[in-house]
């Protein structure tokens, strides 16, 4: 029985986001497509097929509606990933297959460079460690960890309080903010406990993922100096494990709310959008892109599309997390192209930037519509 | 509106928790606005991280933000989106390799002094966030206290059977329902979190000081449907329960859990 449930945990953490991510591939450029991008794409496409599915479920299905939402999005997530498998494939037959997996140097490699490789994973297995082996308080479990659970053993959805277990009518202000119930689709999927899937399990998934982002942004920043890499990524593990400086740190929830959406909004993805923000705008090799996208029948916006795809995804994730995060993001967003805008003297950039955030106005449109 | 500048000013002081961090963050920041030459990185590392701060203190975002989500407990949260690791991070890295270039000689160990260094300020100017207090060794894979679980075997409904009512101390209605949710409360989370200041007459009750008034609970748990109570450890009761006509099912770390059949019969009765 557990092997079926680790296969099953492999199966949907891994693989099926992994499938899914490959769909927007074809549309990055070469030079930046990689696992990273693969893994947290598909992540950002899921949890964006599951608001898309679950929201009609919560405002349409009027009795066990988790179980409506559970069949839909199993069938959505499997023709997603069959989708990305078979885009590969297509690709792959075309001859166009660009190989996914870095190819580290280890001969060329420095021993300092192989020390603070090293140090780095030391300091992510340490992370791992504490995130199983230590417990963290958190009074808002009450309610997040609950809403899953509640969700995964009454397969209704908002409709009873998680607190108490009374019955409600549905509760606007969490509904909108799914990731309590994509937990309990896993948990469904997986036939674990949901509480068991949050605090012991998701930390091995959130935190490669978020130093996956960190990882991205390092080999973005120093790809002249790709040497300094590994040191970008020891202070930025050291900065989550002593940044516990206040409760109220993006670090300080990272580690001690691993599982909780407002800690997946601000350690996942508010970092995957300044990461994007940057590989859009941030182009030094930009000629380059231009000329290989040329050369390739394409237009350079062609081979932008599909970043573009991954910030409108990232806005859309965002809401996904909370419902402030749909929020934040726009500012993000809107503070990050105003002075790209100013920089390259390109107001299109914040129109650009406007229509990416379309998801979030959406987003923000209904929630006022069924708070009204 | 200073009024409001000063609550931002509380608000950053109390996020930056009276560690040098944000210091090395200001520190990265100026570092970079100096050496950064790409026009595009300095938009994204420096120039929007400053005006999303300057927004952060002038009044009428705070202003805007309280009226957007009818409260202004969250604001903290526009500081999320400053990038503070990675600016610092890119900056020390920066300087570290700025360092290595301008040494003729002894360059590499200018440098890994500098990255030694380097982490040595983040590990000073911050915090270990292992040693917080809301940490402690997990106990089982829920990582809740294994003392629930146990009480909550003991009253859990089993398979099939309908929800129950049950009251618990103020120091495990956390828990509760994060393992069985066919356990529903009188009162959870909502009722015991001070800052909200609700008020529920079996949670005032129960939450008394030093003493458990037995006959006022029961006359609300009672009234109710609750057939399970789970009395604190560490207080008194005015009078032996069982005399109320409650059955001890068992007692677990000090915590008595008993039965109600007076409620049960009542419940039956409708």
């Amino acid at each position: 029985m557990m092997i079926v449930k680790g296969i099953s945990l492999i199966f949907w953490l891994f693989i099926v986001p992994s499938c899914i991510g490959l769909i927007p591939v074809r549309w990055i450029p070469e030079k930046k497509r990689n696992m990273g991008v693969v893994f947290t794409g598909g992540y950002l496409m899921m949890l964006s097929l599951c608001w898309l599915v679950t929201v009609p479920c919560i405002l349409l299905v009027k009795y066990y509606s988790f179980r409506t939402m559970a069949v839909w999005f199993t069938a959505v997530s499997l023709l997603a990933a069959a989708l990305g498998a078979g885009i590969t494939v297509w690709t792959c037959r075309q001859g166009k297959w660009v190989s996914l997996w870095p190819k580290p140097d280890f001969r060329g490699m420095s021993l300092e460079v192989k020390i603070e490789w090293i140090l780095f994973f030391l300091l992510i297995f340490w992370q791992l460690y504490k995130a199983f082996t230590l417990a963290s308080f958190d009074g808002d479990d009450a309610e997040f960890v609950a809403q899953s659970l509640v969700t995964q053993q009454s397969e209704t959805m908002y409709l009873i309080k998680p607190y108490t277990g009374g019955t409600t009518s549905l509760d606007i202000r969490h509904s909108l903010a799914v990731m309590p119930i994509w937990i309990a689709f896993i948990g469904r999927r997986t036939g674990i406990h949901t509480t068991v899937l949050a605090h012991s399990l998701l930390p091995f998934l959130l935190i490669p993922l978020t130093y996956t982002v960190y990882y991205e942004i390092g080999a973005h920043l120093f790809k002249k100096k790709r040497e300094y890499l590994p040191a970008f990524m020891v202070v930025m593990a050291l900065l989550q494990i002593f940044g516990n400086v206040s409760i109220f740190t993006n670090e300080t929830f990272f580690l001690t709310r691993t599982w909780q959406g407002k800690a997946v909004a601000a350690n996942f993805v508010i970092p995957v959008t300044i990461w994007l923000l940057l590989w859009i705008f941030d182009r030094e090799e930009e000629e380059a892109v231009h000329k290989d996208a040329v050369r390739k029948g394409r237009t350079e916006g062609e081979t932008q599309a599909g970043l573009w795809a991954l910030l409108c995804l990232a806005n859309m994730t965002a809401g996904v997390c909370t419902s402030m995060g749909a929020f934040l993001n726009v500012i993000l967003v809107a503070a990050s192209a105003f002075w790209l805008m100013v920089a390259e003297r390109k107001f299109s950039i914040l129109v650009k930037a406007g229509f990416a955030c379309a998801p979030n106005v959406i987003y923000m449109l209904l929630y006022l519509f069924l708070h009204v | 509106m200073y009024g409001i500048f000063m609550e931002s000013v509380v608000i950053f002081k109390n996020y930056a928790g009276g560690r040098y961090l944000a210091a090395l963050f200001f520190l990265a920041l100026l570092y970079l606005l100096v050496t950064e030459k790409n026009k595009r990185r300095r938009a994204m590392l420096v120039y929007m991280p400053v005006s999303l701060l300057l927004g952060f203190f002038f009044p009428i975002t705070r202003k805007a933000f309280v009226r957007l989500m009818g409260e202004g407990d969250t604001y903290y949260r526009i500081l999320w989106l400053v990038p503070m690791g990675i600016v610092i991070a890119y900056g020390g890295v920066k300087l570290a390799g700025a360092i290595c270039g301008r040494c003729k000689k002894g360059g590499q160990w200018a440098k890994r002094l500098t990255l030694a260094l380097l982490a040595a300020a983040v590990m000073l100017c911050g915090t270990y966030v292992y040693a917080s207090q809301y940490m402690s060794k997990a106990e089982n894979l829920y990582h809740i206290p294994q003392k629930v679980i146990d009480i909550c075997d003991v009253i859990a409904p089993a398979e099939g059977e309908e929800r129950i009512w049950a009251v618990f101390p103020t120091d495990l209605v956390y828990f509760v329902r994060q393992y069985d949710t066919d356990i529903q409360l009188l009162y959870g989370r909502e009722m015991v979190e001070p800052k909200w200041q609700y008020a529920e007459p079996v949670h005032t009750v129960m939450n008394h000081p030093t003493m458990i008034d037995i006959g006022e609970l029961l006359a609300l748990t009672r009234e109710r449907n609750c057939i399970y109570i789970v009395l604190p450890n560490n207080k008194g009761v005015s009078e032996n329960p069982e005399n109320f006509g409650l059955e001890l099912l068992d007692t677990i770390e000090g915590y008595p859990i008993y039965y109600d059949p007076v409620a049960a019969r009542m419940m039956e009765e409708g």
